[in-house]
């Protein structure tokens, strides 16, 4: 796995928007701003308030601004302004060769997973699962995302944590399993299912995570990971943070760890919810490729190596 | 997966006839009431035949119809009954892929039997096609095929007639045979999306496959994945996001799902509009035809959209499996009642089911 180089103070990040447009002209003057005070040079791509429906422009000024910043050495990483949808339609065009020849960061999550999961997957570098700018709203997770990219430090490990009972921890199936780690968003890696970006997800350690689903459609991918006999092929499985997801207004449905738990537990899959990985800056930042070990009782995933050079 | 070829070879069930009987199933979600399968049951009667109920079908599992295997158990237990003629789901709703890993599929090819569906039916449908070498229908859950008498002639068409199906007319159209275009029966007012709105023009010919995205999506990358080379696909669904069927339709184009398809129908999808989800909307989305024009343009395959199939009262019956051929010619006459565009150029639609998709077996020597 090729690993990027950690950030310096003055490097260049090239903020942009590879799915839908920043709601308004102040998110982007916010974003800009904060890769600003963590030290760095905000390079805002060309298109990113296009319009072309919910996509920040059409796919080809989308893919330029994207291919322009993993073409210009002066450009050190990528962070990806907001979601919504469309990063799955640059997969196609991206140059994979020249990203293993020139790796950068690249963070970002939700609909962005797509391009994370396809990076990692097709040019073997690193890419990083973060909240994207418009998801930074904390000192906290200000202090901590700068820390962690400008460190060839290993990455702390990510602790399942209870805000009352602080060694809590749901594990249907309790094992420790060792792997690479595929993570991402559920919607976004079952988009890539048969589809020659999609993830190899044999011997690896998965973590997925959505937002704003029913839980009835999460089972639905969820389903479709375990159908396609995938699942079976997994060390570990960690659930993280389904921000927002529930039954909707449904009355007759079970919570999706039920869902999720039936299956896992008839497969004897090392399995734990609640891990700190999702969309909302107070998550980690996940790095996507590192050989890591979980263990699903305690709720606890450690990095056996470090995530940037 | 099946090749063109070993098609050539697929079975066809035995007709459907008046003093059948028929194998009622839940293997996705339950009736929202009993009441509901009194209508089903009503109808049934009224068309001359009997019913059996699958054991578990009253039962309930999160908002499926019991656990996986109760479900599968009552689809295997009614297809295995030699005195069944179709097995008819209920309802869709949501469940049915998670049975497939259960199921036996080369029961399914030993005892061909009708299998009508539609929406979460569709994981069934693909799947017992696909592996059971077995016609299996994309049409009305039983509780649904007596909505409008255009749903209710096609249903019986496909599954009680053994003459070729022949042209798809639309509603009404399908009534009423008079050239008269005064005649009261015809719709007055406009609709959106028109049924034979045009995204390209082409001539195609092969056998159908298709059904509700949401459901195909979920089969990619498993060992029940949809094969559409050959293959004219009809597509549908309802009330999703526009860019969530772009989702899929992208994920389709990259998995090479319409390099060599030799056509495409998508249905009318209703509430498949902006906001029409409810949930995950987005600012500036736009419609479902520009997405539809921008995929489905430059395949060099015809493509139309708007046809009745899926999630409207009035549904076509379409049977996977079987020959079709979609002509959509640019018309000389510059008007014509059989075609309606997105643009104003005129173009004729033709969609022809070339065969019956059933036989009789108990009548000898035909077939």
């Amino acid at each position: 796995m090729i690993k990027p180089r950690a950030l310096k103070s003055k490097d260049r990040v090239a903020l942009i928007a590879p799915a839908s447009r920043p709601t308004k002209p102040s998110a982007l003057k916010r974003a800009e701003r904060i890769v600003h005070d963590m030290g760095f040079v905000p390079v805002v791509g060309a298109h990113a308030l296009d319009t072309h429906g919910a996509m920040a422009g059409d796919d080809q000024a989308r893919l330029s601004d994207i291919v322009t910043a993993l073409e210009d050495d002066s450009i050190a990483a990528i962070w990806c302004l907001n979601a919504g949808y469309g990063s799955i339609r640059l997969l196609k065009d991206l140059p994979y060769d020249t990203f293993a020849k020139k790796p950068k960061i690249v963070i970002g999550c939700d609909d962005n997973s797509h391009l994370l999961l396809a990076l990692n997957q097709k040019s073997k570098v690193v890419t990083f699962h973060g909240s994207n700018l418009d998801r930074i709203d904390s000192k906290d997770a200000f202090d901590r995302f700068k820390k962690l990219l400008t460190s060839a430090d290993h990455f702390p490990a990510m602790q399942v944590k209870d805000k009352f009972l602080s060694d809590f921890c749901y594990s249907p199936v309790n094992a420790v399993g060792k792997g690479r780690i595929v993570a991402g968003n559920l919607t976004a890696l079952v988009s890539l299912f048969g589809t020659p970006y999609e993830p190899d997800l044999s011997g690896s350690v998965l973590l997925l995570e959505d937002r704003s689903e029913r839980n009835d459609i999460l089972d639905r991918w969820f389903t479709t990971l375990y159908i396609s006999n995938k699942l079976s092929t997994v060390a570990a499985l960690g659930l993280g943070q389904f921000e927002d997801c529930s039954t909707k207004g449904s009355f007759n449905m079970l919570s999706f760890e039920e869902l999720v738990a039936d299956r896992v537990t008839e497969m004897k899959l090392a399995t734990c919810f609640n891990l700190p990985f999702g969309q909302a800056c107070e998550n980690a930042v996940v790095p996507l490729g590192l050989q890591v070990s979980f263990n699903t009782e305690k709720g606890h995933l450690a990095y056996l190596e470090s995530a940037l050079s | 997966m099946n090749t063109a070829n070993e098609l050539v070879n697929i079975q066809k069930p035995q007709v459907l006839k008046k003093g059948d009987t028929v194998g009622l199933i839940a293997p996705s979600s339950p009736q929202f009431e009993p009441g509901n399968l009194q209508f089903a049951t009503d109808w049934l009667t009224k068309m001359g035949l009997h019913f059996k109920l699958g054991a578990n079908s009253s039962k309930s599992y999160s908002s499926y119809a019991g656990s996986d295997s109760a479900r599968a158990e009552d689809f295997h237990a009614l297809w295995s009954d030699d005195t069944i003629t179709a097995v008819l789901p209920m309802r869709g709703g949501a469940g049915a892929t998670r049975i497939l890993p259960k199921l036996d599929f080369p029961l399914f090819e030993q005892k061909p039997k009708i299998l009508v569906g539609f929406s979460d039916i569709t994981a069934l449908l693909i799947a017992i096609n696909q592996k059971s070498n077995l016609v299996t229908f994309h049409g009305p859950t039983v509780g649904l095929m007596f909505e409008t008498a255009y749903t209710h002639s096609h249903y019986q068409k496909a599954i009680m007639g053994i003459s070729p199906i022949g042209l798809v007319a639309d509603p009404p159209a399908d009534l009423d045979e008079s050239t008269d275009s005064t005649h009261s029966t015809l719709p007055w007012g406009s609709s959106y999306p028109p049924t034979r709105m045009v995204i390209s023009a082409g001539k195609g010919r092969g056998r159908l496959t298709g059904g509700c995205l949401t459901l195909i999506r979920g089969l990619m990358g498993t060992p029940y994945e949809i094969d559409c080379d050959d293959r004219i696909v009809f597509l549908e669904d309802v009330d999703e996001e526009p860019h969530n069927i772009d989702r899929i339709l992208t994920q389709m184009v990259l998995a090479g799902k319409f390099d060599r398809a030799r056509g495409i129908i998508i249905g009318d999808c209703s509430g498949c509009k902006p906001g029409g989800s409810k949930r995950n909307v987005l600012p500036l989305n736009a419609s479902l035809e520009v997405m539809l024009r921008e995929h489905f343009s430059n395949l060099g395959i015809p493509v139309i959209y708007g046809l009745k199939l899926g999630h409207t009262p009035d549904k076509v019956t379409l049977p996977l499996g079987i020959m079709a051929s979609l002509e959509v010619t640019r018309s000389s006459t510059g008007s014509s009642t059989s075609a309606s565009t997105g643009n104003s150029d005129s173009f004729s639609v033709k969609f022809n089911i070339e065969e019956a998709a059933c036989v009789d077996k108990t009548q000898s020597f035909k077939k």
